[in-house]
């Protein structure tokens, strides 16, 4: 059943499609008309904290159901409901590094992105803004700013590293605000971000959520977009599951704002036949160290994760192997050690991967559920994990340590979905270009992490969310 | 039966008894109380805590909730009896060992004391960051700078 058109056909209410609805808001004329389509649905902040604290059993609908298929171990994690991931990420924006977007050019790996750090720029201090992040003064990636709130507190050995390493080792950029913020809470280190009790951290439902409620804006919970109808290279509608019934929805421009899983199953889905297209899911590998301390307690700091460290992030070993991020862990951990309680210290090392074809998202027998092929990670990455004790030896004797213990394994999933619809100048290399429109439907943009050519260890959501606003100001004029 | 066969069947009657009283008397929640008044026995902490610790955990579902899951527990059960010489993934059972030992600290004023051993220790409740948010003892509300 075909129905009215719309200006606008946005596919989720994440992060991706959240700050491209803020701008095109901004730009629109009062008689715009945007449908939003989001596959679950408001699973209300308060709700969320009586099921965690069990005043309240989980309802029915916010139940794990299963997504997608696969034969692989891995686990790909998102929360498929209004908000999308906001709702259980831990708030961590670093910037990329400059050379991120070089991997190339500056280390001969990989490909470039087909734009520079000094474009996204003026994305990322937006965001921070809407974000409220708070921030270092000093950071390894340049910035022309200060952040909004003021940086969390380092402990007595993030301070002995930052001692050593200034400004490569800093208090990590934020989404949990140090100071209370709009509808938000002050981060009051609990560590428990995945649901804030404080709601001291960035969500679309405490900061967003008015643009669902603009009278331009008719958002439907509960459907699933399933696929674009596409003619002559022109999208025309777009299929979506509601309730068992499939309806069609008629709009001039369609914004893929879904995770990478499915925003590349519903191109491939609509006959989108790019070589890129559901090629190349990745995401980073992180691992766990614990630092075993002599004569220093692990105190003072504040908030989930203390501080980042960039000692073998972007160094000139990278043309061999992965960059690495370090996050420093808050969390009331101990070391069950008589007068040793707290003489330990526990770091995460996040290594960027390159997206390897073979890993990918395909159709299924059911249209609504991908197929994931998932192979592993690339030998850069391994890599990198190989050279980890030999670079935590060489940048960590700086600290008294008694022993080390490396967990000696991989997360996971590092709960960052990135790849498969990745930009680039050319189709044949990619699914999208710089202003995240896809190469062959010129009205239809795919927003989010899937654009990444490279995964770097950085969290992405930042990124993604800046590269959102300026697809909107590309494509509807600055 | 001869001598050999007398022999064998005797230890294998001892391990088989042994294996057994193990699993008859013993379960997840026994082996947690033993490590707690193993660890912290030079701390100055009324036993009757060890045990409401262990009940309130099994009322509140708190070892589901912190994930520590059943996977986990079997994990801590087994390797408990199990000679530790030269055993693989040593360190994660004293890793899972800790965090039963923390968990319990955590629930007790121990922490909020600054770690002061020569004090009474006494039990407060399971840690909830839900229902008591803000309780974390290492951050700088504890430690300012």
């Amino acid at each position: 059943m075909a129905q009215d058109k719309y200006d606008l056909i946005l596919v989720g209410t994440g992060f991706a499609s959240s700050f491209f609805l803020k701008r095109f808001l901004e730009k629109a004329p009062d008689t715009a008309r945007v449908l939003v389509l989001e596959r679950g649905k408001l699973y209300k902040y308060t709700d969320r904290l009586k099921v965690k604290s069990g005043q309240m059993k989980l309802p029915e609908e916010f139940r794990n159901k299963e997504t997608y298929k696969t034969e692989s171990e891995k686990t790909w994690t998102f929360d498929p409901n209004f908000g999308g991931s906001s709702n259980c990420w831990a708030g961590c924006t670093p910037r990329f590094m400059p050379n991120d977007f070089q991997l190339k050019s500056k280390y001969g790996v990989a490909v470039d992105w087909p734009l520079r750090y000094e474009e996204i720029d003026p994305y990322y201090e937006q965001v921070e803004d809407i974000m409220s992040i708070s921030g270092p003064e000093v950071t390894p990636f340049p910035r022309k700013k200060a952040y909004p709130l003021p940086p969390h507190f380092l402990s007595l050995v993030d301070r002995e590293l930052q001692k050593h390493y200034g400004e490569l080792y800093i208090s990590q950029p934020t989404a949990r605000a140090s100071r209370a913020v709009g509808n938000r809470g002050a981060c009051c280190s609990t560590t428990t971000c995945d649901l804030c009790p404080v709601n001291a951290k960035f969500t679309i439902e405490n900061t967003l959520k008015y643009l669902y409620e603009d009278p331009r804006v008719t958002l439907i919970e509960s459907s699933q977009a399933l696929a674009l109808k596409i003619e002559n290279s022109v999208a025309k509608s777009i299929t979506v599951r509601q309730g068992g019934k499939d309806v069609e929805y008629v709009g001039e421009t369609f914004g893929l704002g879904a995770n990478p899983i499915f925003n590349s199953h519903i191109l491939l889905n609509s006959g989108d036949t790019l070589e890129w297209t559901g090629a190349g899911l990745s995401e980073q590998v992180g691992t766990y160290a614990r630092v075993y301390l002599d004569g220093i307690d692990n105190v003072g700091g504040s908030s989930l994760i203390t501080a980042n460290g960039y000692m073998f992030y972007d160094i000139p070993e990278r043309s061999q192997y992965a960059g690495c991020l370090i996050e420093s862990n808050g969390t009331p951990y101990v070391r069950n050690e008589i007068g040793k309680w707290r003489k330990i210290a526990l770091f995460k090392f996040i290594f960027e991967d390159l997206p390897q074809k073979e890993n990918r998202v395909t159709v299924s027998q059911d249209i609504a559920k991908p197929t994931i092929v998932y192979k592993g990670i690339s030998d850069y990455a391994q890599r990198g994990l190989d050279n980890l004790e030999a670079n935590v030896n060489k940048y960590f004797s700086v600290l008294p340590i008694e022993r080390m213990e490396y967990d000696g394994y991989n997360q996971m999933s590092e709960f960052h979905i990135c790849g498969a619809t990745r930009m680039s100048e050319k189709p044949e290399d990619g699914v999208v270009d710089k202003g995240m429109v896809h190469h062959r439907y010129r009205n239809v943009l795919v927003l989010g992490a899937g654009a990444f050519p490279t995964v770097t260890p950085a969290n992405p959501t930042l990124t993604l969310s800046a590269l959102s606003l300026m697809s909107a100001d590309k494509y509807y004029g600055s | 039966m001869n001598r050999r066969k007398f022999i064998g069947v005797s230890i294998f009657s001892v391990v088989a008894a042994t294996v057994a009283s193990i699993f008859i008397f013993n379960n997840f929640e026994t082996v947690a109380l033993k490590i707690l008044k193993k660890d912290l026995a030079t701390l100055d902490i009324d036993e009757k805590a060890f045990q409401k610790f262990i009940d309130d955990a099994r009322a509140g579902n708190y070892w589901k909730r912190i994930l520590f899951d059943k996977q986990k527990q079997t994990f801590v059960f087994a390797f408990h009896f199990l000679p530790k010489i030269g055993l693989p993934y040593q360190f994660k059972y004293y890793q899972l060992r800790g965090k039963i030992v923390g968990d319990f600290l955590m629930a007790t004023d121990f922490f909020v004391n600054k770690m002061d051993e020569k004090r009474r220790i006494n039990y407060v409740g399971l840690y909830d960051p839900y229902l008591r948010p803000c309780q974390n003892p290492f951050s700088n509300f504890v430690y300012p700078s």
